[in-house]
């Protein structure tokens, strides 16, 4: 049922201005991601909906209805936080039992939803541990089981894998994702992960200084950028500046001043245009030295790096700026070593042009 | 210059051993990992280098050096811990200067020191800031300034980007190798982060309840992981049950529900109860069966576009659950609910016997 709309929401603190004009529709049922750095505005927009703080300008509906006014105890969402914020001599049955018991609710009722909640989150053999005995996981999964045993609909997290171990962490994204689809909830996640942000959702919004630059799937924002921003957000990627010298057959080609040639199939810009040339370390690939000249560039090998399934290399080109390419191990012919002199290819498909007066 | 040599140390506490019969041979100029779940003694061996802890047997020799009598400050080390250890009443310059005013250089010597270890570290434009003022990652390349400015010519470093966030993390891999690198010295570093391990080391030696279960290049322990343990360790591996119908230089293992696989070479005898370890990333999904490959049916149930990887949970039809990354680059994209073929190239496949002691951290049957 919960479904959120923001229109045209402004938050500011005394000059700064944390959220602006920002403009938001998650669907009912989804796993939604707000995506962006440190000061991006991800957690004031989160509170914005959590009813924590109230919007200057803009309005929030759940359901087409405005919450201006409603406070956060009405407005039936469940809260999820980086630190645990579990109370440390309770044990894990009191701490999830604790929201409906304070309000008075049915106890019997409380025990049947405490029971589910924590078989939920794999932890019905635990009701008696405080804390103290559990590993980072199983806390933010206490967490978790509380925030959902007081009947809450809408589930707001807040960098809630922030604090854990990188193994655990994609395992409890998968827990997180099932869970708030069983139960058909909708849920808005934080954080500045890409990693996170893509295994967990259905659509997620890029947020850069407090405006949204991209809202889609994972797949939507990751093959088609809209800006430099989210191209430079959401990987490794090398950047170059040129000017369109010609376009046609569905091709335009870049000139740079350092000299290089790329050509693009993505997009048809007008010659004259200045512009920014992007090719992601992923797209590229490293051949024996070649003569060719257009997307193709010359270096040396100037560092390895092993990460896993893939190899990571640093160019260095002819001009002293460096490449960076990643190579999956599995299609790996050979390993290149320092200081060899290789030349790096791309498809025209692979090469992202962006216009001139965007910049990071 | 520096190579450190470690004979037959052993180190216990009370009836707890911490390290047992440790040899290990870093080289002059290497960037060197201990890597290790906690409590596997590789803190311990870092602060019996430094000569904080007192082994109860064997020997340590840095340069060739028999270093058992020689007290810390006398090793020529630098140490970085996670912990930055900084004075925070003393701007950045001062703390980098402390110890060569306490080894009563003249003025002149540490002012060219500090400078020249502040720039190396990227600092120089905060020389004359206090800690409080300044982030985790400049307060980190403080405290290895501080190390550099010594003058040493070994750094061993504890968890040393344990305090910083994930991103900060993954760039200062690059900074902290390059430091290293750039100025031939040898570095000990001690972390539990296998990814960390695995971007920024030469060689790794991977710990376990006090002993080294291997050492290699990540290349050797990705692709030869001599053990189970460091197979699990290193990296993410999918662990199958299965019996050895055939050994030899490509054994044939029989999973579950009689699925039959080739794996690479085995010494096990027929009928062996083994698991089969395949790395996530050496497995392909195919629509359809191509002859001669190794190829397993299952069904997607869960797909996850990861923009240079799709992450994808398979179940076979004999009902093991195998994770796989699969590079974009090499595929299609596969929904969930489809049928497909798991290729696993035999040489990918590693043979190990059944691991009872792992049995639960594995969740084997």
């Amino acid at each position: 049922m919960p479904e959120i709309r923001l229109e045209g929401v402004t938050k500011r603190f005394g000059e700064v201005v944390a959220v602006r004009d920002l403009s938001l529709e998650i669907r009912d049922g989804e796993y939604f991601t707000l995506l962006g750095p440190i000061g991006s505005g991800k957690t004031t927009t989160l509170m914005l909906i959590a009813g924590l703080l109230e919007p200057d300008e803009g309005e929030i509906y759940f359901d087409g209805r405005p919450m201006r006014g409603v406070p956060p105890e009405d407005r039936r969402v469940g809260f999820v936080f980086e630190t645990f914020a579990l109370f440390p001599h309770y044990n894990v049955w009191e701490n999830v039992c604790y929201g409906p018991r304070v309000r008075g609710e049915d106890p019997e009722a409380t025990r049947k939803v405490a029971e589910e909640m924590l078989e939920m989150v794999l932890l019905e053999d635990r009701p008696d541990a405080l804390p103290d005995e559990l590993s980072g996981g199983m806390k933010q999964r206490v967490a978790l089981a509380r925030a959902l045993t007081s009947g809450a609909r809408i589930l707001l997290l807040d960098e809630p894998l922030g604090a854990l171990d990188a193994k655990i962490r994609t395992a409890l994204a998968h827990d997180l994702r099932r869970i708030v689809k069983d139960l058909g909830l909708t849920a808005i996640h934080v954080t500045n992960s890409v990693e996170e942000a893509m295994t967990i959702s259905d659509r997620i919004a890029v947020l850069h200084r407090g405006s949204v630059e991209q809202v889609g799937t994972p797949r939507e924002v990751y093959e088609n950028p809209r800006t430099l921003f989210v191209m430079d957000f959401m990987g490794d990627i090398n950047l170059f500046s040129g000017e369109v010298t010609r376009a046609d057959g569905g091709f335009t080609e870049v000139t740079t001043p350092e000299g290089f040639t790329f050509r693009s199939s993505r997009r048809t810009m007008p010659p004259g245009s200045e512009v920014h040339v992007v090719v992601r370390a992923e797209d590229a690939d490293i051949l024996p030295r070649t003569e060719e000249t257009v997307n193709n560039l010359h270096g040396i090998v100037k560092e390895k790096m092993f990460l896993l399934g893939f190899m990571e290399y640093l160019i260095e080109l002819e001009t002293k700026q460096e490449f960076i390419v990643e190579v999956p191990l599995m299609m790996s012919e050979r390993i290149w070593e320092v200081g060899e002199a290789v030349s790096i290819t791309f498809a025209p498909e692979k090469v992202y042009l962006f216009e001139k007066e965007e910049s990071l | 210059m520096p190579d450190v040599r470690l004979v037959n140390v052993t180190k216990r506490y009370g009836r707890v051993i911490a390290v047992e019969g440790l040899n290990l041979h870093v080289r002059d100029g290497e960037y060197f990992v201990l890597l290790g779940p906690s409590g596997c003694g590789k803190t311990t061996t870092l602060r019996i280098i430094a000569g904080l802890t007192k082994p109860d047997e064997g020997r340590v020799y840095i340069d060739g050096r028999d270093v058992s009598g020689i007290p810390p400050e006398d090793r020529n080390i630098g140490l970085v811990f996670q912990h930055f250890e900084i004075f925070p009443f003393m701007t950045v310059y001062e703390n980098v200067a402390y110890s060569l005013m306490i080894q009563g250089l003249d003025e002149e010597e540490i002012e060219r020191r500090v400078y020249q270890a502040l720039e190396v570290a990227g600092l120089n434009e905060v020389a004359d800031r206090y800690p409080e003022e300044l982030g985790a990652p400049e307060l980190q390349r403080c405290s290895i300034a501080r190390a550099l400015a010594k003058g040493s010519r070994l750094l061993l470093l504890d968890e040393p980007l344990g305090s910083l966030d994930p991103e900060t993390r993954e760039r200062f891999r690059f900074t902290l190798r390059s430091l290293v690198k750039g100025r031939g010295l040898t570095a000990i570093h001690v972390t539990h982060d296998q990814e960390e391990a695995m971007a920024i080391a030469d060689r790794i030696a991977v710990f376990r309840r006090g002993r080294v279960l291997q050492v290699g290049t990540p290349m050797e322990l990705y692709e030869r992981p001599a053990s189970i343990f460091v197979a699990n360790f290193v990296g993410e591996t999918n662990f199958l049950e299965g019996v050895i119908e055939r050994s030899g230089e490509r054994s044939l293992v029989r999973l579950r529900g009689d699925l039959l696989i080739e794996a690479g070479g085995s010494n096990l005898r027929a009928g062996s109860r083994v698991v089969i370890g395949v790395r996530r990333e050496n497995i392909l999904l195919e629509e359809g069966k191509a002859e001669g490959l190794n190829a397993l049916p299952g069904r997607v149930i869960r797909a996850a576009f990861l923009g240079k990887i799709i992450r994808y949970r398979v179940e076979l039809d004999n009902g093991d659950l195998v994770e796989v990354k699969q590079p974009t680059r090499l595929g299609r994209f596969f929904g969930e609910g489809e049928r497909v073929y798991l290729i696993f190239p035999a040489e990918k496949v590693l043979v190990y016997p059944y691991p009872e002691d792992l049995r639960y951290e594995l969740a084997l049957r």
